[in-house]
């Protein structure tokens, strides 16, 4: 799973903002965690074509016009990965909830631990 | 006062800064480690405080107006276990903030709403703290 964000600079206004990950492996899965403050359930989007995962998120929190004092800014986040065959990219398992997205995706079979059964001789 | 302040540090600081912005980060704070970001807009009697909260429910935030000072306090527990780890960008623990309102605010007309990891306070500006005419007799 490696970061191919490769874009060259856009201008201010369009830039995506990279969103913070997180990614862990289990024996039968990976599990990536995404913070996107800002984005709700219908304004999130993963595409996966070919073998790279996209998850961008467009912002629908409206922020006030001016502030006093400003530390953050919100805007639309835009993130891709690659797959490779050892995940089972058929049944990726999304869900949002208070801004942090979580990505659950399976282990394909072939790479699962199995065990090998040992017959009798007979 | 004992300080380890140290020029370079701030030099450092500023190369961290525009590494920052080309590689599109989001919400980094390099001097203070665990506070959130926040915004402070201002419109006439009102105070709006906005909040970067993401992964934190409303159990988990505790909000007080000592004086006129607002402090925001949550505790953001992990939500992954320890397993393998591919990668590791994400903050974990406690984080808090101490605001100065730009005005005495009334304690009973504060609201907060926490919707997808942002968290909004609304502050009025208290009675006591607005204008008043005086009367000539």
């Amino acid at each position: 799973m490696n970061n191919t964000n490769n874009s060259v600079v856009k201008n201010e206004s369009e830039k995506e903002f990279i969103p913070y990950v997180d990614i862990s492996e289990t024996v039968d899965s990976y599990i990536l965690n995404a913070d996107m403050p800002g984005v709700s359930k219908e304004n999130l989007d993963i595409t996966l074509d070919n073998n790279t995962l996209t998850i961008s998120g467009k912002v629908d929190y409206k922020t006030g016009d001016s502030y006093e004092y400003q530390e953050f800014e919100l805007r639309n986040y835009k993130r891709s990965f690659v797959v490779n065959e050892e995940m089972n990219t058929k049944d990726i398992d999304a869900k949002i909830e208070n801004g942090v997205l979580t990505l659950h995706i399976p282990k394909s079979e072939k790479t699962k631990p199995r065990k090998i059964e040992i017959r009798a001789a007979s | 006062m004992y300080s380890n302040y140290s020029i370079f540090d701030d030099v450092l600081g500023l190369k961290n800064i525009i590494d920052g912005y080309f590689n599109g980060e989001t919400y980094t704070n390099t001097r203070m480690n665990n506070s959130p970001l926040i915004n402070l807009a201002e419109n006439g009697d009102h105070v709006t405080v906005e909040a970067v909260t993401p992964g934190v429910g409303i159990d988990d935030i505790n909000l007080e107006l000592v004086d006129n000072t607002l402090q925001i306090t949550f505790i953001r527990t992990k939500d992954k276990t320890d397993a393998k780890c591919i990668r590791n960008e994400r903050k974990f623990g406690t984080f808090s903030k101490t605001i100065r309102m730009p005005f005495r605010v009334d304690p009973e007309k504060i609201s907060a709403s926490l919707k997808n990891g942002i968290l909004t306070i609304n502050l009025e500006k208290s009675e006591d703290a607005k204008p008043k005419k005086i009367m000539i007799n």
